[in-house]
């Protein structure tokens, strides 16, 4: 009877058990995987991106099946997102937690760059910022900025920005001003000057070397080059010229060797006759027949393909010769232009190493343009008198 | 024994259970999945990312961006500075974009569409117009 009673009661516990596992069987094998992060921070404004769910029941992909509700908002708080699945009266559910928090700091964009260049003693003005918020919009009238400019010194001076949104993030940017002297390219023409700049470039006044020296060099350049030999201030022999010859043309123009009475390519002769000392004018009309950009690179392209033609030759460079005023109207000449491209010819000269002989400033009177006394009728040729100031200056800025 | 019983069955149907967080991915898997569907890919180079594109692949721990001359591309990255790594992803194919304005504008909107998950320190990102599927594959080969 006890025995019985013992088996009924063992076969009770067994039924109860069962009925447990079956209960508790949907929490065990149906199975809802989230990917990524159970609790994902999203930034205010950011767009929720699901990384997804993978549910299964013993093995079974039920990931379609599976019910995704949500309450996300776009302003800060906690959400949530529920994953669930029905079966029978159970609903098995996983959740993520979503917050939307501002995190991000505003922006703060400078006008003209971090870097800003002024130039002393002019008024320094503001270039102008603009600073906005992912959260707060244009926060620009909350900036504040701190630093000052000594305009009158010439130096680097450190201008902060800083703003904070409504969340309490914050930013700062620094902007560098920089007090520079004056550009030659900035200059009027009046006031035009190559002085203090690329001191080691140009070449400084030596003694006078003489004829000897003047007759070891080669000089290439356009019409007035070969003018200069015309008028018998230029050995035939060291004069390679032909008119309008520029940065660009003496690439592939056939040039005059006066003094062997040959035409060939400036590369060619270089490489033939690898002068000794050469001085390379670039050409005034490489001031109105080509521009800026192409000047540059046709000047480096030049200079490297005579380095290579010959690695011995001492090659300086010559300023384009100013213009008078009267001299600007045919060829749409420009003294500022001629200006700036002579600034530009000392930057090259510098880049690659070389000397520059800034001939122009002898060739010009107080009003910045080319002395007329120098130049004959058309204003941009030299007379006899103009090339002989040109043949002084050269043996008086000797290379070495 | 009752009383057991149906404070189990409650706790269970209060709690709800049954499932883990994914939070590792398999590169080398997913890249295998992505291009079942996305053919002829070619690797971005490093220098590419670096010299062209700016972008500092030293905040990945390991990572395979790829493109095809479809203008389909793909990126898996495992970084453990997940708000650098967006932000250099975000230059890079703002860059990407910018060059198609000039040169492909129908995959601009291809790549403002682009497709952009996070799983744990990995970071995806899809451009194709069967983004989501390809997604989903690779959730699916998990």
């Amino acid at each position: 009877m006890k025995k019985k009673l013992r088996v009924k009661r063992i076969i009770f516990c067994i039924s109860i058990l069962l009925v447990i596992f079956l209960l508790i069987s949907p929490f065990i094998f149906i199975r809802i995987n989230l990917i990524g992060d159970k609790k994902i921070t999203l930034n205010y404004g950011e767009k929720y991106s699901e990384p997804g769910y993978k549910a299964s029941v013993f093995n079974k992909n039920i990931s379609k099946d599976i019910k995704v509700k949500d309450n996300i908002e776009k302003e800060e708080g906690s959400y949530e997102i529920v994953y669930s699945y029905k079966f029978l009266f159970y609903k098995i559910k996983r959740v993520r937690k979503i917050e939307v928090k501002d995190v991000e700091s505003p922006k703060i964009e400078l006008e003209k760059g971090e870097d800003y260049e002024t130039t002393v003693n002019e008024k320094f003005l503001e270039p102008g910022y603009k600073a906005t918020d992912n959260k707060d919009g244009d926060l620009t009238a909350s900036v504040k900025v701190t630093g000052e400019v000594d305009i009158k010194t010439l130096g680097e001076y450190k201008l902060n920005y800083e703003v904070k949104d409504g969340s309490g993030n914050k930013t700062k940017v620094t902007r560098v001003v920089k007090v520079v002297k004056k550009k030659p390219s900035q200059m009027s023409i009046q006031e035009y000057t190559l002085d203090g700049w690329y001191s080691e470039t140009k070449l400084k006044e030596t003694k006078n070397y003489g004829n000897e020296y003047f007759d070891s060099i080669t000089m290439v350049g356009d019409s007035n080059t070969m003018n200069m030999y015309l008028n018998g201030y230029l050995s035939g022999l060291r004069a390679w010229a032909i008119p309008c010859l520029h940065a660009s043309t003496m690439h592939h123009w056939n040039i005059n060797l006066y003094g062997l009475g040959l035409q060939m390519p400036l590369i060619k002769a270089t490489e033939k006759y690898k002068p000794e000392k050469m001085i390379l004018n670039l050409g005034v009309f490489g001031t109105t027949w080509i521009k800026q950009d192409e000047f540059i690179t046709k000047s480096n392209e030049i200079i490297e393909k005579i380095k290579k033609a010959s690695p011995e030759t001492k090659l300086v460079l010559i300023s384009i010769y100013p213009i008078t005023q009267y001299g600007t109207n045919e060829n749409n000449f420009s003294q500022d232009t001629i200006n700036k491209y002579n600034f530009m010819i000392l930057e090259i000269a510098n880049k690659h190493g070389l000397k520059y002989l800034d001939v122009q400033e002898v060739l010009k009177d107080s009003s910045g343009y080319g002395n007329p006394n120098y130049y004959v009728g058309d204003g941009f040729h030299l007379t006899t008198y103009g090339h002989s100031i040109v043949k002084e200056y050269i043996k008086t800025h000797a290379i070495d | 024994m009752k009383r057991v019983l149906i404070v189990l069955i409650s706790l269970f149907m209060i709690t709800g259970c049954g499932g883990s967080d994914i939070q590792e991915l398999d590169i080398a898997k997913a890249s295998n999945t992505i291009e079942e569907s996305l053919k002829d890919m070619e690797v971005v180079s490093e220098e590419s990312l670096k010299d062209i594109y700016a972008v500092d692949t030293s905040l990945f721990t390991s990572f395979v961006i790829k493109q095809n001359m479809e203008g389909e591309m793909y990126a898996i990255i495992l970084t453990s500075n997940k708000t650098m790594s967006k932000e250099n992803m975000e230059a890079y194919f703002n860059k990407v974009r910018d060059y198609n304005v000039a040169y492909s504008p129908e995959q601009v909107k291809l790549i403002d569409n682009r497709l952009e998950k996070e799983i744990g320190n990995y970071l995806i990102y899809i451009v194709s117009e069967d983004s989501d599927k390809i997604y989903q594959d690779i959730i699916d080969n998990m």
